[in-house]
């Protein structure tokens, strides 16, 4: 039996070293050097405690503080976006797939899930031609149906919603994906019974397959959460947090605190600002649909 | 075609609709990126929708020259190959005890993993990059291999788990009685029996690994351990862009992960349904 419980423990360090090592220690890193001065030149051991000074400054009135709350708002406008596009998006694509046995469904799977595939440095670059205000595709495609040109990219009104909308492009497939496995294992029989109480329609998308999808939707809001706050590749590539830092999210903030400008402990503060906000919306939403389940 | 058909087809045809509109959506950045490929940068710069006025090939030979393009793939397969085994070895060791043996503690273990997948290390970038430089690990692939692997790792263990514990007792229990180690019962035993989802790991992580940017700008600086997303980004902006160049670097990179896509189109969509089941 000892033998049986060394071998267990042997199976086991490896994982649990490499997520220790390699993801707990710097997020415990972070939030110790949050509290620190600290320079990303100088080992960690130089690091200088200074209680909440850091959190002081990132939520007081000087520069330092002016972007990191812009570049919060920003964060949270880009998911709350996000989710609220490729969510309504993965549902309705998912249904008409899943339901409607459509010839060529599985034709349609390939090519909607295909996006999933394509790197998002391929996708930024793609659609930063497709933006181009001048002669971009976007706008042709605008002129044809009678739309004037948008500046998208290049006006610090439609940036940050340009980023979105190659975001939900790319992750929408993937959704569906998900919304359809969660589709299938609702049982054929639920909608039949449904079906002979007279249930139709919006009705029976309302009161039966919204609420039996509820933990896929969850699950998929969790993640395209988790997904959107670390946003990076299309801000770093093309528009480096710009125009006037409407595009200047919370990694290409602390990556330019942290490291270009080495103000490290700044950094850490406002990752660590970052994930307890997000550690309370998971929560609240976990609270949220735990109750609505027991109702 | 009875009338029942025609009735059918058209109750689906607003569906149809919807779906082949997100279908041009989807298609068109990739046509644009597939022609822009054979274009020069004028005609990238002119007429994006039309075809180029000669088809060459010039662009993929460019970039294939372009700085060591070969040394930067070799990269990215050995840091794809790298990650992709350890996080399959260190998983199955992991969701072997976890889903075979009845321990009273294998749930928080399990919820352990599950915390890997909820936290963004993307937000602890500062501190990962200062603790791999501690550890002598920057401009190394064995460096990106380690950070890929504990990040892909919580995914792995909970579909192996979720595959391993249906499995019926005696698979294991015969070789048990003949003395056969743990490791080779799970090397030898379990592991080909749940090929599925060994598939489905191997495929998502070798997605995930091959197609990333940010790791490699954070800790890779000198050209020789490049990866291909990484040296594709430093094609753009010195003097004048080569756009046609970047495209077809880019096609290039996308090679790979298209051909395995077409063949396992299948595999995959049913890998993500498998994620969905995470509750």
């Amino acid at each position: 039996m000892i033998g049986l419980r060394k071998s267990i423990f042997a199976m086991l360090a490896p994982g649990l070293g490499l997520i220790a090592v390699f993801i707990l220690v710097p997020i415990a890193l972070t939030v110790w050097l949050a509290f620190t001065k600290w320079s990303v030149q100088t080992p960690f051991s130089s690091a200088t405690f200074i209680g909440l000074d850091n959190f002081r400054e990132i939520f007081g009135s000087t520069s330092v503080g002016r972007d990191f709350k812009g570049a919060m708002i920003n964060t949270a406008l880009y998911s709350v976006l996000s989710i609220v596009l490729i969510l309504p998006l993965s549902v309705v694509f998912g249904m008409l797939i899943h339901q409607a046995e459509l010839k060529g469904a599985n034709l349609l799977r390939t090519i909607l899930f295909a996006t999933y595939m394509v790197p998002m440095i391929a996708v930024a670059l793609v659609f930063s031609k497709l933006y181009s205000p001048t002669e971009g595709p976007f706008n042709q495609i605008l002129s044809w149906v009678g739309i004037g040109p948008q500046p998208w990219l290049s006006s610090p009104d439609t940036a940050l919603v340009s980023i979105v909308l190659l975001n939900v492009w790319q992750q929408v497939g993937y959704f569906t994906i998900l919304i359809i496995a969660g589709l299938t294992q609702i049982p054929t029989s639920i909608y039949e019974a449904a079906r002979m109480d007279g249930a139709r329609g919006p009705a029976l998308f309302g009161y039966m397959t919204l609420p039996l999808l509820r933990r896929t939707l969850l699950f998929s809001a969790v993640i395209a959460l988790i997904n959107a706050v670390q946003v990076f590749e299309p801000v770093a590539l093309i528009t480096q947090g710009g125009p006037v830092g409407s595009t200047n999210v919370m990694t290409y903030h602390i990556r330019r605190v942290g490291i270009e400008r080495a103000q490290g402990g700044l950094g850490s503060a406002m990752s660590v600002t970052l994930l307890l906000a997000l550690v309370i919306t998971v929560t609240a939403v976990f609270a949220f649909a735990r109750r609505e389940d027991r109702r | 075609m009875t009338n029942l058909d025609v009735a059918q087809r058209i109750r689906q045809l607003p569906g149809w609709i919807v779906l082949a509109l997100w279908a041009l959506v989807v298609a068109v950045p990739l046509y644009i990126l597939i022609v822009s490929c054979f274009k020069t940068t004028a005609e990238i710069y002119g007429d994006k929708f039309g075809l180029p006025t000669n088809w060459t090939l010039d662009n993929f030979a460019n970039a294939w020259t372009q700085a060591q393009f070969a040394r930067y793939m070799w990269n990215s397969f050995a840091v794809t190959g790298g990650a992709v085994i350890l996080t399959l070895v260190v998983s199955a060791m992991a969701a072997f005890p976890l889903s075979r043996y009845q321990l009273g503690w294998s749930s928080p273990v399990l919820a352990f993993f599950l915390a890997g997948v909820m936290l963004p290390i993307r937000l602890a970038s500062v501190e990962l990059f200062t603790l791999m430089k501690t550890l002598d690990l920057l401009d190394s692939r064995l460096g990106l291999i380690f950070v890929y692997s504990a990040i892909r790792i919580p995914f792995a263990v909970f579909i192996l788990a979720n595959f391993m514990r249906v499995l019926p007792k005696e698979l294991e229990e015969a070789a048990r009685l003949d003395g056969a180690k743990e490791w080779r019962i799970l090397f030898r035993i379990i592991l080909p029996t749940i090929k599925p989802a060994v598939a489905i790991v191997a495929i998502f992580t070798a997605i995930a690994v091959w197609n990333d940017f940010f790791f490699p700008l954070i800790f890779i600086f000198d050209d020789d351990y490049k990866t291909v997303p990484l040296a594709i980004t430093t094609f753009i902006g010195q003097f004048r862009t080569d756009w046609g160049m970047v495209f077809a670097a880019l096609a290039i990179s996308m090679m790979p992960v298209l051909v395995m896509y077409l063949l396992l189109a299948r595999q995959i969509r049913e890998g993500v349904g498998a994620t969905g089941g995470l509750k």
